[in-house]
């Protein structure tokens, strides 16, 4: 369960108290320590990479407060928000109702979506690959191929999937187990089974559920260009260390195999 | 909102960029790399909230007032400017070039120095090729008008009793924010970035901007912070004294004579404070009460 997952009961109170009190009120009672998180618009940043006008549909999932849906909803006219659990589509429901942004929550799990094919121009996944791999039966590999190819079902020609993961081999993290995370030659690899084509590959500096900083991996000369803004002066020698490995990383590759998350653009092949 | 960025990229025949995000006046910057490229050809900026959007638009006029130098001040240009639903965002020229060094110590050492060289010389450059306002009057009072309603009532009065001393002093073009990230320098060019303080004021303020946060250190709590504020503009450090030659010198090249220095730091400290510190900065509020309750000694004494 990550920091921002509360229990099922917790989000029936939150739906209850939210029509009484607003929603931002009833997170910040009935989860406090979260609410920070949970309540961040700008856990949805990422989308201002995307080269997508205003009048284009976006599909989020595995976005259980929907602060991610609601902050597409701010910039693009038609969001739809997919969550399996009703408590949790309804409280994302209630949240976008009062924040007046254009939602549609849809109560389904994602690999049986009852939406029509090609009509999305993003799909937004948020960790999805890790929780689809242990939510449903059979191999982790082959279930995010099932979760990828139907991702691919629904964007339109041109679109494309966001996907917010986890690196196996990231640094500070690394994993003696755990088939559900991958490397990044692994998760292109299962992009490329998937049929998708184009992928482009950041990293978000400060984590993906605050994706303000987002680093091209696969442009050595951008990431080194960011190590000589980024301040380390504070941190004494260490920042002086610091500087000089992510510059070593940054022209050698290694930035983009270790970067312990990545946030992928993945065009429909 | 990248799609207004990438319309024009693609008006302008580019094919395929790589696009950097960072966090930036509310809203988002974008460093956009052609491939293979270590710098940014461009920098987009994307402003939400009406405080941000109209320094945007700030940013984007002092560019365009800047443009007939841009190439001798290493100044950007606007490439592009759009009103978007939800927000504004332009494009202008990259910079090349790495930052300045902060949190330097005021006791000197050659790259504090070669830094203060740097700084004079552009500040040169700068206040001989933008002309001053057109009414020096105006743009002092202006400036006093803004002050933060947080600023020690000394300090205001004072500022706005020194006024009728400033009457033939040129208010001169101020970046206002002219600190060590954001003058970029590489072999043979010094490029100045983020305009949106940009504005019409006292000679010595970018000056004083630039010596206090070279030594400026961020760990620090409100009152250390205010030490260093202090011992670099009233103390006796290297640093100061740097500070002070280099003030007189901007003076003279004005034909002002000395003793207007303190009037012109008092209206320099008041627009600083104003702009952006206090909101910013808890050192400077303790600074600003400090200086307020020590009857506002000479600045930049050096001794």
């Amino acid at each position: 369960m990550t920091a921002q997952e509360a229990s099922l009961d917790e989000v029936r109170r939150a739906n209850r108290l939210a029509r009484e009190i607003g929603w931002r009120a009833a997170v910040e009672r009935i989860v406090p320590g979260d609410a920070g998180l949970i309540c961040d618009p700008c856990r949805a940043d990422f989308q201002y990479v995307w080269d997508l006008p205003r009048d284009s549909s976006i599909l989020s999932a595995g976005d259980d407060w929907g602060a991610v849906a609601t902050a597409l909803g701010r910039n693009f006219s038609r969001v739809t928000a997919v969550e399996s659990a009703f408590e949790r589509a309804r409280f994302i429901d209630i949240r976008a109702r009062e924040m007046g942004t254009p939602v549609e929550v849809v109560c389904a799990e994602l690999l049986h979506l009852p939406l029509a094919r090609r009509q999305f121009d993003a799909v937004v996944l948020n960790g999805g690959l890790d929780w689809s791999a242990l939510a449903a039966r059979g191999g982790p590999r082959e279930i995010q191929l099932r979760l990828l190819r139907s991702v691919r079902d629904l964007l339109k020609p041109s679109g494309f999937a966001c996907l917010s993961v986890d690196n196996r081999l990231g640094w500070g993290r690394m994993r003696a187990v755990g088939g559900f995370k991958l490397s990044l030659a692994g998760y292109r690899k299962l992009f490329h089974k998937a049929g998708y084509g184009a992928v482009r590959a950041f990293h978000p500096w400060d984590g993906y559920r605050r994706p303000s900083v987002l680093l091209p991996l696969d442009h050595a000369g951008a990431l080194a260009h960011y190590v000589e803004f980024k301040d380390f002066a504070r941190s004494g020698w260490r920042g002086w260390i610091k500087r000089l490995a992510l510059r070593a990383a940054a022209r050698t590759g290694l930035w983009a195999g270790l970067a312990p998350e990545f946030i992928f653009l993945l065009e429909n092949g | 909102m990248f799609h207004l960025a990438a319309d024009y990229l693609r008006s302008a025949g580019w094919r395929d960029w790589d696009v950097l995000q960072l966090p930036g006046g509310d809203g988002v910057v974008w460093w956009i790399f052609r491939r293979g490229q270590e710098i940014p050809a461009i920098v987009g900026k994307f402003r939400r909230h009406p405080a941000a959007i109209a320094a945007g638009r700030r940013e984007c006029a002092a560019l365009e007032l800047l443009s007939p130098f841009a190439k001798q001040l290493g100044v950007p240009s606007v490439l592009f400017r759009t009103d978007a639903s939800g927000g504004f965002v332009y494009l202008q020229s990259g910079a090349p070039g790495k930052p300045l060094r902060n949190e330097l110590s005021p006791s000197g050492g050659k790259l504090l120095l070669a830094q203060m060289d740097i700084a004079e010389d552009w500040l040169e450059k700068f206040q001989t090729l933008a002309p001053p306002a057109e009414d020096s009057g105006v743009a002092f009072r202006r400036v006093l008008a803004g002050a933060s309603t947080e600023l020690p009532e000394a300090l205001l009065s004072a500022a706005y009793a020194a006024l009728p001393g400033l009457a033939a002093v040129p208010a001169v073009a101020v970046h206002g924010d002219f600190w060590a990230n954001n003058v970029l320098t590489s072999p043979g060019s010094v490029s100045v970035v983020d305009w949106d303080t940009f504005h019409y004021g006292s000679p010595v303020e970018d000056l004083v901007t630039f010596a206090v946060a070279t030594a400026y250190r961020w760990g620090f709590d409100a009152a250390q912070g205010a030490d260093v504020i202090w011992n670099v503009l009233l103390g006796s450090s290297p640093l100061t004294v740097r500070t002070r030659a280099a003030a007189l010198r901007i003076l003279a090249r004005w034909n002002l004579s000395p003793d207007l220095l303190a009037p012109l730091f008092l209206v320099a400290l008041v627009s600083r404070l104003g702009r952006t510190e206090l909101d910013d900065n808890p050192a400077w509020h303790v600074f600003a009460a400090r200086y307020a309750g020590a009857g506002l000694p000479l600045p930049l004494a050096g001794c």
